[in-house]
C-alpha cells in the first residue's frame, strides 16, 4: 500500500464514524468527541486491513489522520526492512 | 495459622493464611517479573511498620496515588494490616477533585510512586515508595493489630445524584463477601486474574481480592491505557482464566478481535446495559466461556446480582442482571417500601454483609443508606434502579429512577454535569443529554446558549471542564444557540434537542 493509498484508507475509516464525518486531516479527533474507546475502535478496523500493529498509547499521542498515517506508514516501512 | 472470629473476614488476614498455606505460590505477575505470596506479606508488612512511624494510625485513611504495580498492591495490604483504610486516586484526574477528597476524608499521608507535593500541606505527608523501595525485603512477622471486621477497608469516590461525588466507604466484610465462597463465581489457587481496572473503579475489588483472598495469581496489565493488542499478549503470556471488562469494552473486543479471549474461562462484564447479540456471538466462538453480568452500586460492594451465561444458558432478547449474590439480599419496592407483586417493576434495595458503611460525609447517608426493620435487619441500601422479576427468577434492569446515568460504564448525574457548564462565564442555559448512537456507543452531548455577542471555543471550554470534573464527565459535543423548549415542570425538554 502507497502512502496515498495508505491516507486515503484511514481517512475514510475515520469518516465513516459519523461523529467524525467532517473531520480534515489536520484536525484533532479528540476535538470531535472522541472517546479513548473510539481509538480503539479505529485503531481495531484500521489494523484488521494493514496486518501491522501499532501501540493505542502511541495513537493517542498524534490524535489526526495525518498523525496516523505517519505511525503506519513507519511500522510498515519498518517490517518491510526486517522482511 | 489460626484467625479468630471477628479477624476471619479481614482482608489482609484471609491473605496471610493463604501467604502462610502457600508461601512459594505465585501471587503477582507483572511483565516477566513474578512475586510469592511469601514476598508479598513481607513486603506489605516492612512498609506497614514504615506507616506506623509516619504516625498512621487505626481508622485512619492513607491514600494511594500509584500506578498499577506490585508497590501498588503491596501498599493496600501494608494500609490494612495498621487497620487503616485506602482511598486509590486516579492521577489522571484533576488536582482539585483529589485534594477535595483528600481533605474530605482528612486524608494525613499519601503513599505515592510520583512527586504528590500538590497535594500536601502542613497536617499531610508523603510517603514515596520511590524512596522506600519495599522489594525485596524480609519481614515475615505479621503486625498483630486487634481490627474488627466491620471496620473500614477502602474508600471509593462515585458521582451522586445530586451535589458532588460522594465518598463510599466500605468495610472487611463486605470485600470478604464478594469473593469467598460465593454462588456466582469460584476463584481457584490455580486461576490467574487480570487487574486491568483502575484502582479507583470498584471493579478492581473483584480483581484484586478475589485473586489475593483465594490463593490465585493477580496478573496486573502493565499500562495505563488499554491497547487490545497488548490485552491480548497480556491475556496469553499470562494464561489469564478470569477478567473483568465494562459493557463498552467488552462489546468492542468482542465483536472486533474475540480472539483475545481465547483461553479465558470466565468473563465478567459490569455496569451497564449489555449486548445479547454479541453475547451470543462470542459464545458461538468459545464454546467453553462463561460470561457473567454483574450488576451493583459501589455502596453494595461492587456486584449486587450477577447472572452467568455460557453455551447452555444463553441470554434472550435482552441480558438480566440475575440473582443476588451470596450475603446479599434484594428487595424490590415500590413507593411505599412495600414489595411489588412479582413481576411487576420497583426499586431495588439491597441488604447483607455486602453493604457499606454509608458516605465520607454521612450528612450524605440520609435516604441512601436506610434502617428499616420491616424490609430487613441491619443498614439497607437504596439504589435508586429500577428492576423487575421475569418468569425465570432473574431480575432485568429497567433504568435509573432519578436522572443519574451510565456513559460508558461511568456513573454520573447530568445534572451535575450541567451545573459545570451553567457556571462558566457567558453560559446563560446549559442542557446535557446522553446520545445513543448506532453503534451502541453513547455520548455525552451538551447544548449551550451563550450571553449575545459572546463566543466560546468549545476546546477552551472542555480545558475548562477539565480543571474540576474527570474526563468521563466531559461532554464529547458542545452545540450552540439552539432552541430549548420548556416542559410543563420548567425543564428543558431534552427529547426536542435530538432532533437539533
Amino acid at each position: 500500500m502507497s502512502e496515498q493509498e495508505l491516507r486515503t484508507y484511514i481517512a475514510e475509516v475515520f469518516r465513516a464514524k459519523p461523529i467524525m464525518e467532517s473531520i480534515n486531516e489536520d484536525d484533532d479527533f479528540f476535538d470531535f468527541g472522541a472517546s479513548s474507546l473510539t481509538v480503539v475502535d479505529l485503531q481495531l478496523d484500521i489494523e484488521d486491513k494493514l496486518g501491522v500493529t501499532v501501540s493505542t498509547s502511541e495513537l493517542m499521542k498524534q490524535p489526526s489522520i495525518n498523525g496516523w498515517v505517519a505511525a503506519y506508514a513507519e511500522k510498515i516501512s519498518q517490517q518491510a526492512s526486517a522482511a | 495459622m489460626q484467625i479468630n472470629s471477628i479477624q476471619s473476614r479481614l482482608t489482609h488476614k484471609v491473605f496471610e493464611a493463604q501467604a502462610a498455606a502457600g508461601p512459594s505460590h505465585i501471587a503477582i505477575k507483572l511483565n516477566e517479573q513474578d512475586v510469592t505470596y511469601r514476598q508479598l506479606n513481607a513486603s506489605a508488612n516492612y512498609l506497614a511498620r514504615h506507616l506506623l512511624t509516619k504516625g498512621v494510625e487505626q481508622g485512619d485513611i492513607v491514600a494511594i496515588s500509584m500506578s498499577r504495580s506490585i508497590e501498588m498492591i503491596a501498599a493496600m495490604l501494608a494500609i490494612h494490616k495498621c487497620g487503616a483504610a485506602f482511598l486509590p486516586l486516579d492521577s489522571q484526574s484533576p488536582a482539585k477533585r483529589n485534594i477535595g477528597f483528600l481533605n474530605e476524608a482528612q486524608v494525613k499521608v499519601v503513599i505515592s510512586d510520583l512527586n504528590c507535593e500538590g497535594m500536601l500541606n502542613h497536617e499531610r505527608i508523603c510517603v514515596n515508595i520511590v524512596d522506600f523501595p519495599i522489594f525485596p525485603v524480609a519481614d515475615e512477622h505479621n503486625l498483630d493489630l486487634c481490627v474488627n471486621d466491620e471496620g473500614k477497608a477502602y474508600v471509593m469516590y462515585t458521582s451522586g445524584s445530586t451535589g458532588g461525588p460522594k465518598g463510599v466507604v466500605v468495610p472487611h466484610r463486605a470485600i470478604h463477601r464478594l469473593v469467598i465462597n460465593t454462588n456466582y463465581i469460584e476463584f481457584m489457587p490455580t486461576d490467574k486474574v487480570l487487574h486491568v481496572s483502575s484502582p479507583g473503579f470498584d471493579a478492581s475489588t473483584f480483581e484484586i481480592w478475589g485473586a489475593l483472598l483465594n490463593g490465585a495469581t493477580l496478573v496486573l496489565y502493565p499500562e495505563k491505557t488499554l491497547d487490545p493488542n497488548l490485552f491480548a499478549a497480556v491475556i496469553k503470556q499470562h494464561k489469564v482464566t478470569i477478567l473483568f471488562l465494562t459493557p463498552a469494552l467488552f462489546h468492542l473486543i468482542a465483536a472486533k478481535y474475540s480472539a483475545a479471549f481465547n483461553a479465558v474461562d470466565t468473563v465478567v462484564i459490569g455496569g451497564d446495559i449489555i449486548s445479547p447479540r454479541i453475547i451470543n456471538n462470542l459464545i458461538d466462538d468459545h464454546n467453553d466461556i462463561t460470561l457473567i453480568n454483574g450488576y451493583g452500586p459501589t455502596e453494595n460492594t461492587t456486584f449486587t446480582t450477577a447472572h452467568r451465561m455460557s453455551v447452555a444458558n444463553r441470554p434472550g432478547t435482552n441480558v438480566p442482571i440475575g440473582k443476588a449474590i451470596t450475603g446479599t439480599t434484594v428487595h424490590i419496592l415500590d413507593d411505599e417500601f412495600k414489595p411489588v407483586t412479582p413481576g411487576k417493576v420497583g426499586e431495588l434495595f439491597a441488604s447483607g454483609s455486602g453493604v457499606a458503611l454509608g458516605y465520607v460525609d454521612a450528612a450524605k447517608n440520609k435516604n441512601a443508606f436506610i434502617i428499616n426493620k420491616a424490609i430487613a435487619d441491619g443498614l439497607i441500601y437504596r439504589t435508586g434502579d429500577l428492576v423487575c422479576e421475569n418468569s425465570e427468577g432473574d431480575l432485568e434492569f429497567v433504568g435509573r429512577k432519578d436522572n443519574q446515568v451510565k456513559v460508558r460504564g461511568f456513573r454520573m448525574s447530568l445534572e451535575e454535569v450541567q451545573a459545570s457548564l451553567l457556571d462558566l462565564d457567558d453560559v446563560v442555559e446549559a442542557a446535557v443529554i446522553v446520545n445513543k448512537c448506532e453503534s451502541g456507543d453513547q455520548q455525552l452531548v451538551a447544548y449551550l446558549n451563550l450571553r449575545d455577542g459572546k463566543n466560546l471555543k468549545i476546546s477552551d471550554i472542555k480545558q475548562e471542564l477539565a480543571l474540576s470534573m474527570p474526563a468521563y464527565m466531559i461532554p464529547d459535543r458542545i452545540h450552540f444557540d439552539v432552541e430549548m423548549h420548556v416542559n410543563e415542570n420548567g425543564k428543558i425538554n431534552k427529547k426536542s434537542l435530538l432532533n437539533n
